[in-house]
């Protein structure tokens, strides 16, 4: 589903890998996370405690708390309010994220 | 660290950069805090860097008039601190953070401007990965030009899902339908409307867009269930009543990948609780909001609120209270006194008068109506954090019950990371249902430091804080 990002109407700048879950993931400079993933047809960033059930991104402006995932190291870190870099090591964050700290 | 000001400025929407230009113009140079990288607030957000947007593309609109106030900001001197999470208020002190910074900012006089977020209202499903909020989707599509999906259905009320609909289709999506609750229509009674209320004029506009389209506007229609497994896959959408219940029968099933919900707004109400000014429940307005006066200063004297944060009014009321606030401070302060306070907030106050009139027509019509929490059932998630369903609330409601605090205790609900903002709304009013009280008579969760996340450093000096 590339083209979930669009091409007209935008000039984007430079572009860099983030690593999803050990797997590279092209991003554009300015893009959230919680963007690239999306962009890319993915859609779960996390899994809940109790019951396993996935999470996305539900408000993109910070608010909710439903897409946070473990972002170079640090769990619960909102993925629709952090600016992706370059090299950036993201995973899905299960549960409250403490066995996802390699 | 401690740092002072005249006056401190929360947010960097239109009502908090309003009010710092017309500080400024007056002599007082604020400080304004906004925890977004960019200025603008939601409305008027601007692409971030690296990212330039085609005037061509029709969200050029609400960019260019961001972009035209940051500009008259700037020209006026005023400086915007982007990045600075405010995560405490006291009378008299703001505790703010960015990255692992801690300070604290000692104010004369403080404008709180926190803007909106979306009226969260649950259903079966909409936890579902490809359900979010129709602001959520717009800002994606807005400063990111993303698209969120490719088949989408969206349900609401009120103007933005219309803008919302016809950016989606721009950008290549296939829009199914908008689903309108309020029948007789909210757009039949716009002409009286038209150019006092920006989203709404822009919403006219969009409906004759959306037919040219042949995307229908399915009034008194709403989504009641999202299915799928890994996420959503169809939608169960259904005919509602006058108060906004479903109608047994009516129900059809839509093949979707995206589902947009725009239901209104709740104003951000964290600070002006915390630092303990007055609260009354206004459910036109987005439910508990700061008591203020017509000049929007609060219960405590110089502190103000200005703009969504203060009940939920439009981008066009923000400015002209942020304005107003700005200017009061001002005076608050001594560098003007009440005549030309008059004087230079005249034209302000007519304006916010006028807009009232229009302003009460759409609350009137827009307020969230009982039927919509026929939808839950008791599988439905009502806490997304602590993944609360519906029947773990009612059993304990049934089992006495009476209090926000009460659940908290019993069920957790409110307390994971998004502090109560998702949940609360729907406990108060499942709490109104079940022990007959008015929803007004059920008292908020009280807020509680941080009201945005903080690293250990800012921890550190809550607990200072917390202990003088
Ligand atoms: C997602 C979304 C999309 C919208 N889209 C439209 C639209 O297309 N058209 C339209 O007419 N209206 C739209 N609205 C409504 C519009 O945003 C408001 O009417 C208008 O922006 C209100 O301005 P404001 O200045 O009161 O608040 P906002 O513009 O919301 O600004 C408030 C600012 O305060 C900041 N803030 C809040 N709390 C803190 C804190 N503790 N510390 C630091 N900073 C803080 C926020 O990050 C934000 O930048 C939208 C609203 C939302 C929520």
């Amino acid at each position: 589903m590339a083209e979930l990002r669009l091409v007209n109407g935008v000039r984007r700048g430079k572009t860099f890998d983030i690593i999803l879950d050990g797997q590279a993931l092209l991003a554009y400079e300015g893009e959230t996370v919680a963007a690239v993933i999306l962009a890319s047809g993915r859609r779960l960033l996390r899994l809940t405690r109790k019951r396993g059930e996935p999470r996305s991104v539900f408000c993109n402006i910070g608010v909710c708390y439903e897409c946070r995932m473990v972002i170079d190291g640090s769990p619960n870190v909102r993925a629709c309010q952090t600016r992706a870099s370059p090299g950036m090591v993201v995973n899905t964050q299960h549960g409250l994220g403490e066995d996802d700290i390699a | 660290m401690i740092a002072r000001a005249d006056l401190a400025i929360v947010g960097a929407g239109p009502a908090g950069l309003a009010a710092a230009i017309a500080a400024r113009q007056v002599g007082v140079a604020a400080v304004v805090l906004d925890d977004n990288e960019q200025p603008g607030g939601q409305i008027y957000r601007q692409p971030p860097r690296g990212f330039s947007i085609d005037p061509a593309t029709g969200i050029r609109d609400d960019q260019a008039r961001g972009r035209r106030l940051l500009d008259d900001a700037a020209r006026a001197g005023v400086s915007v601190r982007n990045g600075v999470a405010v995560w405490n208020a006291k009378p008299g002190a703001l505790y703010c953070c960015q990255g692992d910074e801690a300070w604290t900012l000692q104010y004369e006089t403080l404008i709180l401007a926190t803007g909106a977020y979306e009226r969260p209202l649950p259903f079966p499903g909409w936890t579902l990965p490809g359900v979010f909020t129709s602001g959520g989707v717009q800002s994606l599509l807005k400063a990111q030009r993303i698209v969120a999906g490719k088949r989408v259905l969206l349900a609401g009320t009120g103007p933005l899902n219309l803008v919302v609909a016809n950016q989606l289709a721009d950008a290549g999506a296939q829009v199914l339908a908008v689903l309108e609750l309020a029948r007789p229509s909210v757009f039949d009674l716009l002409p009286m409307l038209a150019g006092r209320w920006e989203l709404l004029a822009q919403g006219i506009g969009y409906v004759g867009r959306l037919a040219g389209r042949r995307i229908p506007i399915m009034r008194g229609w709403t989504i009641i269930e999202a299915r799928g497994k890994e996420e959503v896959q169809s939608a169960v959408i259904a005919q509602v009543d006058d108060e906004w219940r479903p109608i047994p029968g009516s129900e059809r099933v839509l093949e979707v990948d995206t589902v947009c919900l725009g239901f209104g707004l709740l104003p951000s109400t964290e600070l002006s609780q915390l630092i303990g000014s007055e609260h009354r429940y206004a459910p036109e307005l987005g439910g508990w909001i700061p008591v203020c006066d017509e000049y929007c200063e609060t219960s405590m004297p110089g502190v103000f609120v200005a703009g969504d944060g203060a009940g939920i009014a439009g981008s066009l009321v923000a400015l002209e209270e942020g304005r107003v606030a700005g200017l009061r401070a001002a005076m608050r302060l001594g560098r003007i006194d009440p005549k030309e306070f008059s004087a230079q907030a005249a034209r302000s106050l007519a304006r916010l008068r006028r807009l009232g009139r229009s302003r009460a027509v759409l609350d009137r019509i827009s307020r969230p109506r009982p039927g919509l929490f026929e939808r839950i059932t008791p599988e439905t998630v009502i806490c997304r954090c602590e993944e609360v369903t519906a029947s773990e609330v009612r059993k304990e409601i049934e089992d006495g019950a009476t209090s926000l605090v009460e659940l908290k205790a019993r069920l957790r609900v409110g307390m994971g990371l998004c502090q109560g903002r998702i949940c609360s709304s729907t406990l108060i009013e499942l709490l109104a249902q079940g022990t007959g009280q008015r929803p007004e008579d059920v008292r908020p969760f009280s807020q509680r430091p941080p009201v945005k996340p903080i690293p250990v450093s800012a921890l550190l000096a809550l607990e200072e804080a917390c202990h003088d």
